[in-house]
């Protein structure tokens, strides 16, 4: 299981951090985490060394706010949620991330 | 901006964000060690997984507090706590360095003002270096050599090619009417002087007496006609001259010798009092003031010697001690271009003092300069403290924190961490401090 795990790339974090909100709704960071390496078929490993940071710059310029809550569990934790200028900025993002994607394809074919 | 304006505030926040985060934190261990146990994991070894997961938790603070903030600002706000804990520990150290600091910044500083505004800053007259002093040949004691003859002034017609101009002035006093100070706006206003009326057509700069040392009010212009005929044979004027350009001195003496040869032909009478010497005029009025200068200069240099030899035994003395918490840090992993700057930053807390300190000194030392005026130093109300001294002072705190800051700073960051740990918990009496830092590793 670890030999196939891939390193995140560069600048996507945030790009799936942001969607995991939109499609989740708000999450705490270890729900954020384990939603990702989910959806990745376990094949990502996300590092909180790096993740938290980029929850801090999101926030910090206004996508996601952030909230004191109880999880599942009863356990007390920091709930993220995408503001309304997150939303708009996700969709900016993807349709970058699309052509960046495709432009990339184009030349690897 | 926003976003900008978020990051600088979240720096003076930092106790308040880091015990969030450190909630954060164990809130995500916690779920970690659910999950852990859900899957049918021990305690033990369910705590265990969920700490290999989470990895350091210091350095997810570490990234999560130069996300948020300016790390570069962080860290000069921590360097500089740090450092004036340090120095507040050592008052006696902080002290000697920053009075040894300052009084050879202030004392080169001073010395530097009075280079500049004697002998730097240019003479207030277009080629000044062509200005020279007509001297009377004479070698009868008797005679002072320092007037000669004004009929030079007169023979216009005769003047050699290598003199420009001829010049003289005379000192006396006027009742004046009609307001004078000395401004700009004075220009074209009348002034009666014994109840002649003279428009102003000019201010000179302040601070310039060099024809002769003493300061005068105002210039006239000297009208030569004006003086009965029978004092032109016998009449005596100091002489100042400009060298036409391309001339040396020694043109223009050889051609001052055929001048005087005839204007001894043509007034019989003045013989012997008509040869001339020609001497340069500021190089005379300086030799001495250079000569004191560069005395003073040579005085500077020692101090600031003494000043180096002193703050950098001091600070070698003080780096035995350092060299502990220097390797702790790098083997905490702090990088070396990291102890570069925080080295850096607390020299600089005492150069930057040290330099103001310096330049009151220097204001001082050149306010007591001025109520002393020596003999020998022309043009001292010239000496100011100005933007040049400024930045000499600035450049010297700065040159002199380089060095005291980046001489420890390159050898301690080069100590491989193990070996200076190892020397100094044999040498140290006390390794509390080692151990009480050490504790929280642990965690």
């Amino acid at each position: 299981m670890a030999e196939d795990r891939m390193n995140l790339l560069q600048g996507t974090l945030d790009l799936l951090v942001l969607q995991t909100l939109y499609a989740m709704g708000p999450m705490h960071g270890w729900g954020i985490a384990r939603r990702l390496e989910q959806v990745a078929d376990e094949r990502i490993r996300i590092n909180y060394g790096t993740m938290y940071p980029a929850l801090v710059r999101l926030e910090q310029r206004g996508w996601i706010r952030a909230e004191w809550g109880a999880s599942e569990n009863n356990r007390r934790a920091k709930f993220y949620a995408l503001t309304k200028v997150g939303r708009e900025r996700l969709e900016s993002e993807k349709r970058d991330w699309h052509a960046m994607a495709a432009i990339v394809d184009k030349v690897l074919e | 901006m926003g976003v900008f304006w978020n990051r600088l505030r979240s720096l003076f926040r930092n106790g308040r964000l880091d015990g969030e985060l450190d909630e954060e934190l164990e809130s995500v261990f916690q779920m970690e060690v659910d999950a852990n146990l859900e899957r049918g994991l021990s305690p033990e070894e369910a705590r265990r997984q969920a700490r290999i997961t989470l990895g350091s938790l210091e350095s997810i603070k570490e990234a999560h507090r130069d996300a948020r903030g300016i790390p570069w600002l962080d860290n000069l706000r921590r360097d500089t706590i740090q450092a004036v804990r340090s120095y507040r520990r050592t008052p006696l150290f902080t002290g000697v360095v920053l009075i040894t600091l300052a009084v050879g910044i202030g004392f080169s500083t001073f010395v530097f003002s009075l280079m500049d505004g004697i002998l730097l800053k240019p003479l207030p007259y277009p080629h000044a270096e062509k200005i020279v002093r007509l001297f009377r040949n004479v070698e009868s004691p008797f005679y002072l050599r320092e007037f000669a003859s004004s009929l030079y002034l007169e023979d216009r017609a005769n003047q050699p090619d290598s003199i420009e101009a001829v010049a003289t002035f005379r000192q006396s006093g006027f009742n004046m009417a009609g307001s004078g100070e000395p401004e700009r706006s004075a220009i074209g206003r009348k002034i009666l002087l014994d109840n002649k009326p003279f428009e102003i057509i000019g201010v000179m700069p302040e601070g310039e007496d060099l024809l002769d040392g003493s300061s005068y009010q105002l210039w006239l212009p000297l009208d030569l006609s004006a003086r009965p005929a029978a004092q032109r044979l016998t009449s005596m004027d100091p002489l100042y001259a400009r060298i036409r350009d391309g001339f040396s001195i020694d043109q223009a003496q050889a051609e001052v010798d055929l001048w005087a040869a005839r204007m001894r032909r043509t007034y019989p009478g003045v013989k012997e009092e008509l040869g001339l010497h020609i001497e340069p005029y500021f190089d005379d009025r300086f030799a001495e003031a250079e000569t004191h200068l560069w005395i003073l200069s040579s005085a500077v240099a020692l101090v600031l010697l003494l000043t180096c030899v002193n703050v950098a035994g001091l600070l070698l003395a003080r780096g035995s001690r350092r060299g502990r918490e220097v390797a702790l840090r790098s083997a905490l992993g702090a990088g070396r271009s990291r102890l570069v700057v925080q080295f850096l930053t607390e020299s600089l807390l005492l150069a930057v003092p040290a330099g103001i300190l310096g330049l009151g000194l220097s204001y001082l030392a050149l306010q007591t300069m001025r109520m002393w005026s020596p003999q020998g130093l022309p043009r001292l109300d010239n000496v100011t403290l100005g933007w040049l001294e400024l930045l000499f002072a600035v450049s010297l705190a700065l040159v002199s924190c380089l060095l005291l800051g980046l001489g420890p700073a390159l050898r301690d960051s080069r100590a491989r961490p193990m070996t200076a740990l190892k020397q100094s918990s044999l040498t140290s009496r006390n390794g509390s401090w080692i151990s009480r830092e050490g504790s929280w590793m642990n965690s």
